[in-house]
């Protein structure tokens, strides 16, 4: 494959997505997004696009190549992710501002429950952290700074995770929302990061 | 009757028996009136052939069968000899009735009520190990799986670890025990299934305890990755909430190197799509399409009826072929005359569909084959790369 030049290669690929063309459009969607692709999610459809890249994938990374994306299969922990193959300063402060976003929650998350970092189609109760968080001393350090109610405030950090592709409601009335596999990338970068002391 | 209803009636007999292990019986029901029950030697026989009760002919003795009895105890709740201590109390036992057993054999008595106390207890050792093995390890998997405190699950574990230990010195004892005393005790039970059956549980459990000690041991692992893990966080927060996390931490390198991920954000969004033209090219891919009008997929051919019944029959048959597509890839692999492209040119594919076969094959099967670039063969306004087996050419 690597002999092709790339123009003819980009015949060829065309070619294929139009075999695939639903598939190309959501996975195309995604991409714009930056949304993840999870295998454990609610969605048939994003499941069905997990399995469809997990089997062509070549074909998919190929195809997104060719316009600077590349998509990035983690089959062990079951999710998918696009990322710009191209270098931009801009584009990683904007990226890892909002991964502080959600990092500032994890401490408060993981001390509640860690549950949420290891067991694989994990379900949290909203209640259920409330009522820890109405307990423990520890975790009341977390929100001190805040004018919110304990609720409010574990609301606030499940709809932010929800947005950013982390988490997705599994029940409306008992509020209980389902892990999802991409929450294990954010544990992946936490371990990327070397703090000074451990750099030294 | 059904046995459960003899059961009942006579439950006041089998209390009885629960509590004082036997009763001496000579197959009159009149002893039985002292019980309070309407029950005849009829029914005494029956529970004894389905092995609800047993009884022993020389001594006159009927006592409860020992699944029976053990049913009895776990419904009164009296079952308390289950912890793991309780296998030490069963070997004691057995070794009181052996040498009550030597004593009796010494002045030529008989020693029945020893003997069934021996079967008893040597079949009490596996079931207290099994319920112990059992607990321990449902308790494991559950503290690991549900329990949301880190310390807690860690004590958790770490005392099913201990646990874990304590069956498997008790087992131990119990093995060497049985293994040692194997001869004197076959002479006194007159059965060998018993013990064989016990020393056969016994490497069961080996085995079992084996695996949820490698369980246990991948959990507190686990656990101590996901404490560190914790750890890590909580300081890469405080060091945020400092203002000190860019200058103390690698997080840019990590995010110039590995994080590239775009976010739903405004910005990002606007310089993906600036940069990345994949709309224009969507667009021109679509436009090719209906220039070229394209209805037809190569993998839709079965599906879109409509397309199908305009084809003529001779079609139909070509068209047929080439739905099975590793059929075609096979014939063309064994004929050794045409390149792929001329091939599907000799088999009067549409011309619509060599490119999209080409990609096929290329992206599917291109470890076997020879793809020359330099050489292009051109249909129309086309032109392909020869396609050529690989294998073939070695030879």
């Amino acid at each position: 494959m690597n002999e092709l030049d790339m123009q003819a290669l980009e015949n060829y690929l065309r070619s294929a997505s139009r075999a695939f063309q639903n598939e190309f459009e959501s996975l195309y969607l995604k991409a714009i997004n930056g949304s993840f692709i999870n295998s454990n999610s609610f969605d048939s459809k994003e499941r069905l696009l997990y399995s469809f890249v997990e089997k062509n994938y070549m074909l998919v990374n190929n195809y997104f190549r060719l316009i600077g994306v590349e998509i990035i299969k983690e089959t062990e922990d079951g999710y998918c992710y696009f990322t710009s193959s191209k270098e931009d300063a801009d584009d990683v402060s904007q990226s890892y501002n909002s991964y502080i976003k959600i990092l500032d929650y994890l401490p408060f998350l993981l001390s509640a429950d860690i549950n949420i970092s290891s067991v694989k189609n994990y379900e949290v109760k909203i209640s259920d952290l409330e009522q820890k968080l109405d307990i423990n001393i520890e975790l009341k350090d977390f929100i001190t700074n805040t004018k919110k109610t304990h609720r409010e405030y574990i609301d606030q950090i499940f709809k932010d995770l929800e947005s950013a592709g982390y988490v997705q409601k599994s029940d409306v009335k008992a509020s209980k929302y389902l892990v999802l596999n991409s929450m294990k990338h954010i544990i992946k970068l936490a371990n990327y990061i070397k703090i000074e002391d451990e750099v030294n | 009757m059904s046995v459960f209803k003899t059961i009942h009636k006579t439950s006041p007999l089998i209390e009885h028996l629960s509590k004082n292990e036997e009763l001496n019986y000579d197959g009159f029901s009149d002893i039985l009136e002292s019980f309070d029950t309407k029950v005849d030697s009829k029914l005494i026989v029956q529970l004894i052939d389905k092995e609800v009760l047993d009884y022993d002919e020389f001594q006159s003795l009927l006592t409860l069968d020992y699944q029976t009895s053990e049913f009895v105890n776990h419904l009164r709740g009296t079952d308390k000899d289950i912890n793991i201590e309780a296998v030490n109390k069963q070997i004691q036992s057995i070794k009181n009735s052996l040498l009550d057993v030597r004593r009796r054999k010494n002045k030529n008595e008989n020693y029945n009520k020893e003997r069934r106390n021996i079967i008893k207890r040597l079949r009490n050792i596996p079931s207290i190990l099994k319920y112990n093995y059992i607990t321990v390890r449902n308790s494991s998997v559950i503290s690991f799986q549900t329990e949301n405190n880190i310390e807690i699950k860690k004590n958790h574990l770490k005392n099913c670890k201990k646990e874990l230990n304590n069956i498997v010195d008790a087992f131990e004892t119990a093995r060497v025990f049985i293994t040692k005393k194997r001869k004197i005790l076959h002479q006194v039970i007159e059965d060998n299934r018993i013990i064989d059956m016990v020393l056969g549980y016994f490497n069961e459990v080996n085995k079992a305890i084996v695996d949820t000690r490698k369980d246990i041991s991948f959990y507190l692992n686990k656990t101590l990755e996901n404490e560190n893990l914790l750890k890590k966080i909580k300081k890469i927060g405080s060091l945020n909430k400092q203002g000190l996390l860019e200058e103390n931490t690698n997080i840019q390198e990590v995010f110039g190197t590995f994080y590239k991920h775009k976010k739903n954000t405004k910005k990002s969004k606007l310089n993906l799509i600036r940069d990345c033209e994949l709309i224009d090219f969507q667009d021109k891919i679509r436009d090719e399409i209906e220039r070229r009008d394209i209805r037809l997929d190569l993998l839709k051919i079965g599906a879109e009826k409509k397309v199908y019944d305009e084809v003529d029959t001779q079609k139909k048959v070509n068209l047929i072929q080439l739905v099975d597509f590793k059929n075609l890839y096979k014939k063309f692999y064994v004929q050794d005359e045409l390149d792929f492209v001329n091939y599907l040119v000799s088999l009067k594919v549409e011309e619509n569909k060599i490119s999209p076969l080409v990609a096929k094959t290329i992206i599917e099967y291109h470890i076997n084959l020879e793809i020359d670039v330099s050489n292009r063969v051109v249909i129309r306004d086309m032109s392909y790369p020869t396609i050529t087996q690989k294998i073939k050419k070695r030879f």
